[in-house]
């Protein structure tokens, strides 16, 4: 095998992991549990700091008036019908026709195919305007609770019956630390880039004895720092067996030249060496757009969703290969934000803290088009001036979650949530949805009483 | 096929690694009710029994020993009590800031004594010449935009590292977290030279009513918090529940959207004292979002003056309706106040909550003593915060009272080190003669080294001034325990130790000078490997280490050969490069992350 090349392999790591890498040369011999070696992958891309779904999703006329309020709201800002920038229909919902931001062609294509499905008006139903508690709850999966011990995506791989035994990477968070949807998930590997993420370093002619006195020393205590410096050894051997070396996108794929573009590319790299990689979790900023966000389609918003777009459209190309490359067919990516922006544009050329907002899912198992109930933006229909949310987060993510990672403890994933029925995002069998939560009795949940009000 | 001890990071059976930390953390001994996910992994972080208080008290007062460190607090007194004692009594009282009184930091900063500047030249400037210089003005030739906080954030590293008053940069690190902005954005970047100074620096010692009122008044806060847009009109509720969630009552005293009037009362039948809004009155046990838009209100109109940069109130942007905060929805606030009285009645009325207290003393106790310090500690400092709230060295007062709770000297190990602590202790420990500032050939670009140094530290997702969230860097292990955080601190400590990328090849130029520690202490340059790890390891670590860990050590050190034969550092570069190594693992071990 290549990998007996690698120093780092033969003094850091131990036989078990070589046996490991055979596994994944004779299909699920490996598998002992019930579940496939390889199965489902939920990516979670969150972007950061309030993404402006009405200029990403634009109402573009139809039978209600909502165009002619969108013009009147966001006179520098509104996103042209003809012309240089002019949107790119998708469909509508509800008696308004929409189309998508000029500068998201790539994401256009994708729907054309019926990979990306739109669900709009998506939030929580508490008005909340501040980044850091939405963010929060969204990623913890408890609106108005902040106090909960780990995060859904973590709850979701707790609470998972149909995975194997034994996974060598459940889970990726892809950044500088953790993110919160993966709170205390210990076997998470977290990197910021597989080019950094190595014991490699020191004076040449001592690394390979360094390293192995550090797995010794690792190994010769039980307390959290050497259970979780372990972790991070562990981490390191994997991603430097089986990742080493220079990767080459497939199908002409092109990602971006940008942190997010290598951060998906990362995400593509993993997946492929098939190691169980079930959830992966990345992030773009940049989307507090007070100011300046750039008219007519254009500027520093439009930047952003070209990021957005070409990125999303690379990994998706990267991973729609034939046969066994053909990764799309287990591949859901949602895409969130913690909340809308203001419907009408500021002062200052940009748009403030708004409410509800669209979230997008590609999938080689999307069922495409535009899903939700649009409230509209007469003023009546608006929540405090913005777009109203019609549909719950939790219940996008439910669906994925049922239909794609075949998990139906969402009374685990999200305590409280009963809501759930599916909008018909993907495609995938129903399971009817666990309301208990499984873990009750196990995590620590704070005092009743705060949590009662502040879930309002 | 070998049993698969370790490697597969999930694993449903019985014996995972996963379920055991999980069973950890179902069993916590205290119960702090503020933070996510992080309250549930209160296991220690080290099995390892107490270590001498010189330890405890360099580690959590400070950013961990230098050289002779151990030996001067010894050197305090006869006994632990008179050391401590003494030590708490020096670092709580520190003296105006100068050269004489603090010659490591100041002689780098100042580039005397032959050390070279570094260059800085935004320190000095007032907040109004911060402001037109960087904001409304043109910078020097050359020098980019966020020149100010990146000064702020290689002076605050210099002063980590070097300055002898190490409680004072804990605290400057504890208030910067705890009233956070990200430094680098429009209008921080620019004034967080005067937040640190003016702000944070000049209070934290002071008086916690007077410090809110600093950052409410602050171009900083005002600008991170988008209060200065909110008027009448428009109010921005961004800074007044930020103010509540995260500067006063703290999120554990949320009582959500409900009526103000359905909030229970504080216990024990707490009033408001006189000279407040409700004196005699009741007070609620908590707020709920009317309250955070009652309280946005009453700061609306304070702003900044677009030309100064300084603080302003626009009385024509300000909402004179009445108010009522935390008065269970009775009105308290008359209208049509004076200029700023509303804002100030609620900062009055938050100092006074006997919550934030509690909120305030959990978070010094969290940093001071342990990831989750007990309810009686906390409760205690906290009801102190409240009975001082006017006294004008309240908080020192607070900061004391903890430093000398029995648990502050019998609490080890149930804090680690975060990043940024990590690189500084190491920085500490290896005595580096590290420069912090800008070249001398280039002086708008940041030292070669510095400048690897802060990139790597971005890495760990850990670098000062970094935090895009107002809430701050965690302060609990569960934040910094990821694969990529320990990680990435490994390579730090791993990279300090090698051959630095400013020197020339001519010459055998170190990032820390490992070698030259010990051509000092043995001039003969004739070591045995036992000698060699027993020299490291007070450094290092200030305390003996588990004698499996020390052997550990000796072995990598002697390579196979006896750890009682002389190794030649004269003659032969791969010792001296393995003596290098050394040190680096050492860097890695558990017992040098642990506080």
């Amino acid at each position: 095998m290549c990998q007996s090349t690698r120093r780092g392999f033969l003094v850091g790591c131990s036989a078990a992991i070589a046996s490991l890498a055979g596994s994944r040369f004779n299909s699920f011999a490996f598998a002992q549990g019930e579940g496939n070696f390889n199965d489902e992958i939920l990516v979670v891309l969150f972007l950061r700091g309030g993404q402006d779904g009405l200029n990403l999703i634009v109402p573009t006329g139809g039978t209600s008036n909502d165009r002619q309020f969108y013009e009147q709201a966001r006179p520098n800002l509104r996103v042209p019908l003809t012309g240089t920038g002019a949107a790119l229909p998708i469909g509508a919902l509800g008696g308004t026709t929409f189309g998508m931001h000029p500068s998201a062609g790539p994401l256009h294509e994708l729907y054309q195919d019926g990979k990306l499905s739109v669900v709009a008006a998506c939030g929580m139903a508490a008005n909340e305007r501040s980044h850091f508690d939405s963010m929060n709850w969204m990623e913890l999966g408890t609106p108005g609770v902040s106090n909960i011990t780990n995060g859904w995506l973590t709850r979701h791989l707790q609470s998972a019956t149909n995975l194997p035994s034994e996974i060598i990477m459940p889970s990726l968070a892809v950044g500088g630390t953790q993110t919160i949807s993966l709170l205390a998930s210990y076997d998470t590997i977290n990197l910021s880039s597989v080019d950094s993420f190595s014991l490699s370093t020191g004076p040449w002619a001592w690394r390979n004895a360094q390293r192995s006195a550090i797995r010794h020393l690792y190994a010769g205590g039980t307390s959290w720092l050497h259970q979780t410096g372990l972790q991070a050894l562990d981490a390191v051997d994997i991603v430097e067996l089986f990742a080493s070396g220079d990767y080459t996108p497939a199908n002409g794929a092109v990602y971006p030249q940008t942190w997010f573009g290598d951060n998906l590319r990362t995400i593509a790299q993993m997946t492929k060496l098939d190691l169980g990689l079930r959830v992966a979790t990345l992030d773009l900023g940049g989307w507090d757009t007070h100011e300046n966000q750039g008219n007519n389609g254009g500027g520093l918003y439009s930047d952003l969703v070209g990021e957005l777009s070409s990125g999303l459209a690379a990994l998706y190309a990267d991973l729609d290969g034939a046969g066994a490359a053909n990764y799309t067919q287990r591949l859901t990516v949602v895409v969130m934000s913690e909340f809308g922006r203001r419907f009408f544009e500021n002062g200052d050329i940009g748009t403030d803290h708004g409410h509800g907002n669209n979230m997008l899912v590609l999938s080689g198992n999307a069922l495409g088009g535009m899903h939700g109930t649009w409230p509209g933006l007469a003023d009546g229909q608006l929540n405090d001036g913005d777009v109203d949310v019609t549909t719950d987060f939790r219940r996008v993510l439910s669906e994925l979650l049922i239909r794609r990672m075949g998990n139906p403890n969402i009374g685990t994933i999200f305590p409280g949530y009963q809501a759930y029925s599916p909008l018909g995002i993907v495609s995938g069998v129903d399971i009817a949805p666990i309301g208990t939560d499984l873990f009750t009795d196990g995590f620590n949940t704070g005092d009743a009483s705060h949590w009662s009000a502040a879930a309002g | 096929m070998p049993e698969a001890t370790r490697i597969p990071r999930y694993r449903r059976t019985e014996t995972s690694r996963r379920e055991l930390l999980a069973g950890e953390a179902l069993a916590p001994a205290t119960h702090s009710s503020d933070d996510a996910g992080a309250r549930a992994l209160s296991a220690t972080a080290t099995n390892e029994a107490l270590p001498p208080l010189a330890v405890i008290a360099l580690n959590r007062m400070g950013f961990g020993p230098r050289p002779g460190d151990i030996a001067a607090f010894n050197a305090l007194g006869a006994n632990d009590d008179d050391r401590l004692n003494a030590y708490i009594q020096q670092q709580l009282n520190p003296p105006v800031p100068s050269a004489a009184n603090d010659p490591d930091y100041f002689q780098r900063r100042n580039g005397t004594n032959g050390f070279p500047s570094p260059g800085f030249s935004t320190l000095g400037l007032s907040l109004t010449q911060l402001w037109t210089t960087y904001r409304t003005g043109t910078p020097p030739a050359g020098s980019p935009g966020n020149r100010p906080v990146l000064e702020v954030r290689l002076d605050t590293l210099m002063r980590m590292t070097y300055s002898k008053w190490q409680l004072r940069e804990v605290l400057a690190d504890f208030w910067h977290n705890h009233f956070n902005v990200y430094g680098f954005e429009t209008y921080t970047q620019e004034t967080l030279v005067a937040y640190d100074r003016d702000v944070v620096r000049a209070h934290m010692f002071g008086n916690f009513r007077e410090m809110i009122e600093a950052v409410a008044q602050s171009t900083t806060m005002l600008y991170f918090l988008d209060n200065y847009t909110s008027t009448v009109s428009g109010p921005n509720e961004n800074y007044a529940r930020e103010n509540f969630e995260l500067h006063t009552l703290g999120a554990e005293n949320y009582y959500g959207t409900g009526s103000q009037s359905v909030v229970p009362a504080w216990p024990g039948g707490a009033v408001w004292p006189a000279g407040l809004p409700s004196a005699g009155q009741p007070i609620p046990a908590g707020y709920v979002d009317n309250d955070v838009y009652e309280a946005a209100r009453s700061f609306t109109g304070w702003s900044v003056n677009p030309t100064t940069g300084v603080y302003t109130y626009n009385s024509g942007n300000h909402d004179n309706f009445q108010k009522a905060i935390l008065s269970f929805g009775v009105v308290n606030m008359q209208p049509n106040q004076a200029p700023e009285v509303d804002g100030n009645q609620v900062l009055d009325i938050l100092a006074a909550h006997p919550g934030t207290g509690r909120h305030i003393a959990r978070k010094l106790c969290r940093r001071l003593v342990s990831d989750n310090p007990p309810d009686s500690l906390v409760n205690a400092a906290g009801d102190l915060f409240t009975a001082q709230r006017l006294a004008p060295d309240q908080l020192k007062q607070v900061v004391q009272f903890i430093l000398e709770s029995t648990e502050f000297r019998t609490t080890w190990g149930e804090k680690i080190k975060r990043p940024v602590e990590y690189t500084v202790s190491a920085l500490r420990a290896a005595s580096a003669n590290w420069q912090f500032g800008f070249t001398a050939q280039n002086p708008l670009t940041t030292e070669t080294d510095t400048n690897d140094l802060l990139f790597r530290q971005s890495k760990t997702g850990h670098n000062l001034f970094a935090r895009v969230p107002p809430d701050g860097f965690a302060d609990q292990e569960a934040a910094w325990s990821s694969t990529n955080t320990r990680l990435q601190c490994f390579r730090l400590g791993s990279w300090l130790i090698d051959q630095s990328i400013d020197s020339d090849s001519t010459t055998d130029d170190f990032r820390l000078d490992v070698l030259g520690a010990i051509y000092a202490a043995y001039p003969s340059h004739q070591v045995t490997s036992n000698q060699l790890v027993d020299f490291w390891i007070p450094r290092v670590f200030g305390r003996d280490i588990d004698p499996e860990e020390r052997a550990e050590l000796v072995d990598f050190m002697a390579q196979g050969n006896s750890p009682t034969l002389a190794l030649n550092l004269t003659t032969s570069s791969t010792v001296r490069s393995r003596v290098r190594s050394l040190v680096g693992l050492m860097f890695m071990l558990p017992a040098f992350l642990s506080r």
